[in-house]
C-alpha cells in the first residue's frame, strides 16, 4: 500500500484531498500519516471528514480511521460509481473543494454524473463559485471533462447552507490543456453580497474600477446567512477570477485592493494562469498525461500537488524560468 | 461514536431574526458550529411559547450542520424559575430517554435556561441521572479573529483531571498515613486493609468491625478513624470509648444506655450513659464479645431504630452514632455457643478488618520501632537511640521467627520503654538489649490468658522472679482458684486424684500454704473476691 506522509509541503487538507482523488483514479489505496499534524487543530476535522465520507460513498471504498481528529487514514478504493450524489458539508466548509476531489475521480469514468453540493460557496481558502464555473471548469472543457454548475444558493461563513449543483457529461478529449498567452483584453469587477447593504459591493467596485478601469456588477445572492466577496474577472478565450472575501470589522476597499494586487501581478508578469488555478488545473492535466501553461512563481500549493501527484503517476512535471515572475510548468511529453 | 447533545433552547441568548443575528453570540449555535467536534444529535428543550421564535435557530442549525439529526422535545415550565418544577421537569425528562452508552456520548449543555434549570441539569448530571458531561459554550474573542462561539466540555469526573486527582491522591496518601500514625508501614496486606479503611471510613456511616488480638492497635485505629472524620467535619460529637470486659454485670446497662432518676438504689440523678454521650460522634466498643445478653439486645435496637431506653425511663431517648467494635474473639464461635446475638454480628459485621498481630508483620517491626523512639522522645523531650551493634540485635531478635510478639505493639511500646527508661545516657547499648530480650522471652513462654491472671495477682517484678517451674504450676492453681468460691472447693479440684489415696483430706490447709508461699492472700484469689483489677 502506498504511504503517504501528509505533513509534506504545506501539510494541510489539500494532502488529504489529492491523495484521495488520485487513490481513486488509480485504484491505489493508500495509507495517509501525520495528516494536518502541525496545524491548531490537527487531524481531521468535519470538512475534512465530509471529503473522505464523499469520497468513500462515490467508490465504495473501505477506509480506516475516519474519525475526528484522527492523524492517521487508511483509504481502499473499489471502482469509481458514477451516479448521482448529494453530500453537505458542515460549519460552512467548502463544498467547492469537496467537488474538486470527486470531480476527477467521476471525470474519470467516462459516464455522466450528478452532483449536489451543499456548504459553503464563497470561502476563504478555497475556490468561490465563480471561479469554479468559468475558470476552472470551462478550461477543463477542452479535456473533454465537460460540466456545468448551477449555483442555486450562497454560502458564506459563518452561515454556510450554500447548494450548488453539478451536471457531468464526460466527452471525448479535443484539446491538450495549453494555456501559455496572455491575452487579457478586459475585466470586470463583480460584489457578491447577501444580507449586507448594497453600499459595500459599491465601495468595493469603486476601488477596481480606480485601479484597474474595469466596469462592475453588484451580484445580491440568495443565501442563508450574510456575506460578502469581491471578484475581478478577467476576460480573454477563458477568464481567470482574483477573488477577495469580506469580513467582519475588515473595510470594504481593503477586501477589493486585495483581488486588485492579485490581479494586477497576473497583469504585469503576463502570464495565462493565476497562482490558485495552478494548482488546481496541474491535477487534472496529470490525470491527462499532458498540457503546459505559463504562471507565476510556483506556490507551496503548486509544489505540494506536484509531490503527491508524483507518488501516484509516473508523469513528468517540469518548470521553466523565462522571466522574472514568469514560469512554464509542462506536464507530460509535449 | 455518537454525539448526543441535550440543552435547553435560550429565548434570550439563542433568539434572533434577520441578517443582524449572525453578529450575535447564540450559544446553542455554538455547539454545531465546531470544526473538530460534531454533534450528531441535538436534543432542544423549548417551551412551547418560544417555537415560534424558534424556528430561526432552526433554520441556522440546519445550514451549519446539516450532518446534525436535531430532536425538538417541549418541555414548559408554568415558572422556569421554580427549582421544584424544573427539576421535576428535568427528572422526568432524564428518566424518559433511553440511553445507548456503548454507541453514543452525552452532553449536557447548561450555558442556557435559566439559572435554576442550568442548576438541575448540573445536579441531575452528577447524581447520573444525564449519563455524561457538562458542556459550556462561550462567546468568540473578536480580539483573536474568532468568528465562532467556543465549547468546553466539563467532565465531573475529577479524577481525569490531573491537579486535581494529584491533590487528591495527596490527601487520600495523608488521610492513609494518618491511619497508620505515620508509620511507615511496610506490610502490604495491612497496607490494602488501611487503604480499604479509609474508603470506608469516608464514605460509609456503618458499624465497623475491628478483630485482631490484644495489642493488634485496634483502639489506636478506632480513634484516628474518628479523628480523621472529625477533621473532614463528617462527626460533630466525641470519641466515646468503652472496653465491654469492664462493664459486665449489673451496671453495664446503665453505663451504655444511662439511667432515669430512682431507677435503682443509688440512682440520685439521671445518667445519659455512653451511646448518648456519643451523640453525632463515634462509640467504640472494645471486647464486644464481652457484652451481656441484654446489653447485646439493647445495643441492636440503639443501632437499628437509632432509639433505645434507660434504666427505669418510660420515654426512648435518641442517639446517633457510628459505632466502631473491636474483639480478640471468635465472635461467630461465640454466636455458635449462644454467647453472641447472630443477629447483632451481621449489623455490625458489614465492614469487618482483621488487624493482623505483629508477628506477621514483621517487616513492620523496625519502622514501628523507629515510631516508638520517636513517642518517647516526644514523651520525655529526650531522644534515645540504639548503638549500632544493640540495634542489630534487637532487630535480629524482633524479626526472628521465635519471637512470638503476643502482646503485639503493647509488647514493642513496654520494651522500648523499658529500653529507653534504662539506657544509659540516652544510649540504649548491647547490654540494655540483652536484658530486654531475657524479659520477653520469659514474657512470651505462657499463654496470654495465664498470664493474664498471673499478673492479675502479682507484680511485674514478682512475675520475673518466678521460675518458669513456679509460673506454670501457679498459673494453673490461680485459674482453678478463681473460678470456686473457697478453698476446700478448689482444693477438691486440684487434688482430685489424690483424695482417695490420701488420709488427711484438708487441702485447703495445703493450699493455703502454696498461696502464701508466693505473698498471695489465699481469699483474693476466689471467685467471689473483688477484682483488684477494677
Amino acid at each position: 500500500m502506498l504511504k503517504i506522509d501528509a505533513t509534506l509541503g504545506e501539510g494541510g487538507g489539500q494532502v488529504l484531498r489529492t491523495s484521495l482523488t488520485l487513490s481513486m483514479f488509480t485504484q491505489q489505496p493508500v495509507h495517509l500519516v501525520g495528516i494536518r499534524k502541525k496545524r491548531t487543530k490537527p487531524g481531521l476535522l468535519r470538512q475534512h471528514l465530509t471529503a473522505v465520507q464523499a469520497a468513500q460513498t462515490i467508490c465504495n471504498a473501505e477506509v480506516q480511521g475516519a474519525i475526528m481528529g484522527s492523524t492517521e487514514l487508511t483509504f481502499r478504493p473499489k471502482a469509481v460509481e458514477p451516479g448521482s450524489y448529494q453530500f453537505a458539508v458542515g460549519t460552512a466548509g467548502s463544498a467547492c473543494l469537496v467537488f474538486q476531489t470527486l470531480f476527477p475521480a467521476l471525470m474519470a469514468t467516462q459516464k455522466p454524473s450528478n452532483l449536489v453540493l451543499e456548504g459553503g460557496t464563497h470561502n476563504a481558502f478555497a475556490p468561490p463559485f465563480e471561479f469554479l464555473d468559468q475558470a476552472y471548469l470551462q478550461r477543463l472543457n477542452r479535456l473533454g471533462w465537460a460540466c456545468s454548475a448551477r449555483l442555486e444558493k450562497a454560502g458564506f461563513y459563518p452561515a454556510g447552507g450554500g447548494k450548488i449543483v453539478f451536471d457531468l457529461q464526460p466527452q471525448r478529449g479535443l484539446d491538450l490543456g495549453e494555456w501559455q498567452n496572455a491575452n487579457w483584453q478586459t475585466g470586470l469587477g463583480l460584489a457578491v453580497s447577501a444580507h449586507l447593504p448594497a453600499s459595500i459591493g459599491i465601495r468595493e467596485l469603486a476601488v477596481i474600477r480606480k485601479e484597474l478601469g474595469f466596469d462592475g456588477q453588484v451580484l445580491a445572492l440568495p443565501s442563508s446567512g450574510p456575506g460578502n466577496a469581491v471578484m475581478i474577472r478577467l476576460d480573454g478565450s477563458e477568464p481567470l477570477f482574483f477573488c477577495s472575501f469580506g469580513e467582519l470589522g475588515k473595510l470594504a476597499e481593503t477586501v477589493a485592493q486585495e483581488a486588485v494586487d492579485a490581479c494586477k501581478q497576473v497583469l504585469l508578469s503576463q502570464v495565462a494562469i493565476d497562482e490558485h488555478l495552478a494548482d488546481q488545473l496541474i491535477l487534472p492535466l496529470a490525470m491527462n498525461k499532458g498540457g503546459c501553461f505559463t504562471t507565476t512563481q510556483p506556490s507551496l500549493h503548486l509544489q505540494t500537488q506536484i509531490e503527491v501527484i508524483r507518488r501516484f503517476l509516473d508523469v513528468p512535471i517540469r518548470f521553466n524560468q523565462d522571466a522574472e515572475n514568469r514560469f512554464w510548468v509542462e506536464v507530460g511529453s509535449i | 461514536m455518537k454525539t448526543v447533545v441535550i440543552g435547553f433552547y435560550g429565548s434570550v441568548l439563542d433568539a434572533g431574526r434577520g441578517g443582524k443575528r449572525w453578529e450575535k453570540w447564540r450559544p446553542t449555535l455554538t455547539l454545531v458550529q465546531q470544526e473538530d467536534w460534531r454533534v450528531d444529535r441535538l436534543i432542544l428543550l423549548h417551551d412551547r411559547r418560544h417555537q415560534a421564535d424558534m424556528r430561526h435557530l432552526i433554520q441556522d442549525i440546519q445550514s451549519c450542520a446539516p450532518e446534525t439529526e436535531l430532536v425538538l422535545e417541549e418541555l414548559t415550565f408554568q415558572d422556569a424559575w421554580d427549582f421544584e418544577e424544573v427539576f421535576n421537569g428535568l427528572y422526568q425528562f432524564a428518566k424518559s430517554l433511553n440511553y445507548d452508552e456503548e454507541n453514543e456520548s452525552y452532553y449536557i449543555h447548561i450555558t442556557t435556561g435559566t439559572h435554576v434549570a442550568q442548576i438541575c441539569l448540573f445536579l441531575l448530571t452528577e447524581a447520573r441521572y444525564f449519563p455524561g458531561q457538562l458542556v459550556q459554550t462561550s462567546p468568540p474573542s473578536k480580539k483573536k479573529g474568532q468568528m465562532t462561539g467556543l465549547t468546553h466540555m466539563i467532565d465531573l469526573d475529577l479524577g481525569r483531571y490531573d491537579l486535581i486527582a494529584s491533590r487528591f491522591q495527596k490527601e487520600l496518601e495523608d488521610r492513609q498515613e494518618f491511619l497508620k500514625s505515620g508509620i511507615a508501614t511496610r506490610n502490604q496486606a495491612f497496607n490494602h486493609m488501611i487503604e480499604e479503611i479509609e474508603l470506608v471510613a469516608m464514605r460509609s456511616r456503618l458499624p465497623i468491625l475491628l478483630m485482631g488480638p490484644t495489642g493488634a492497635g485496634k483502639s489506636k485505629l478506632a480513634k484516628r478513624l474518628f479523628q480523621l472524620k472529625k477533621a473532614k467535619r463528617m462527626v460533630s460529637g466525641d470519641f466515646v470509648e468503652i472496653n465491654c470486659s469492664t462493664i459486665r454485670g449489673e451496671g453495664a446497662m446503665s453505663t451504655l444506655f444511662g439511667h432515669v432518676r430512682g431507677a435503682f438504689t443509688g440512682a440520685l440523678s439521671d445518667r445519659p450513659g455512653l451511646l448518648r454521650k456519643a451523640d453525632r460522634g463515634v462509640l467504640f466498643l472494645d471486647e464486644i464479645g464481652e457484652l451481656g445478653l441484654d446489653e447485646q439486645a439493647m445495643l441492636l435496637r440503639a443501632l437499628e431504630d437509632g432509639r433505645f431506653l434507660p434504666l427505669g425511663g418510660d420515654r426512648e431517648v435518641e442517639s446517633d452514632f457510628q459505632l466502631l467494635a473491636g474483639t480478640n474473639r471468635d465472635l461467630w464461635h461465640q454466636v455458635a455457643e449462644g454467647r453472641f446475638r447472630d443477629d447483632l454480628l451481621a449489623r455490625i459485621n458489614t465492614w469487618s478488618f482483621d488487624l493482623p498481630p505483629l508477628r506477621d508483620r514483621r517487616e513492620d517491626i523496625e519502622p514501628n520501632l523507629q515510631y516508638e523512639l520517636e513517642q518517647y522522645a516526644q514523651k520525655h523531650g529526650s531522644y534515645v537511640r540504639f548503638n549500632k551493634e544493640a540495634y542489630q540485635q534487637f532487630l535480629r531478635f524482633a524479626l526472628d521467627p521465635q519471637a512470638s510478639w503476643k502482646g503485639n505493639f503493647r509488647d514493642l511500646n513496654a520494651a522500648v520503654q523499658r529500653m529507653a527508661t534504662l539506657a544509659p545516657s540516652g544510649r540504649i547499648n548491647e547490654a540494655v538489649v540483652q536484658k530486654e530480650i531475657q524479659r520477653l522471652n520469659r514474657h512470651w513462654q505462657g499463654s496470654p490468658v495465664e498470664d493474664s491472671i498471673l499478673s492479675r495477682f502479682l507484680s511485674e517484678q514478682e512475675r520475673e522472679d518466678l521460675d518458669l517451674f513456679d509460673q506454670v504450676q501457679l498459673r494453673t492453681v490461680l485459674e482453678v482458684c478463681s473460678r470456686c468460691r473457697t478453698l476446700s472447693e478448689a482444693g477438691r479440684i486440684l487434688f482430685a486424684s489424690s483424695i482417695q489415696r490420701r488420709a488427711s483430706k484438708n487441702d485447703s490447709d495445703r493450699l493455703r500454704k502454696y498461696l502464701t508461699k508466693f505473698g498471695l492472700d489465699p481469699q483474693a484469689v476466689l471467685a467471689q473476691a473483688p477484682d483488684p483489677g477494677v
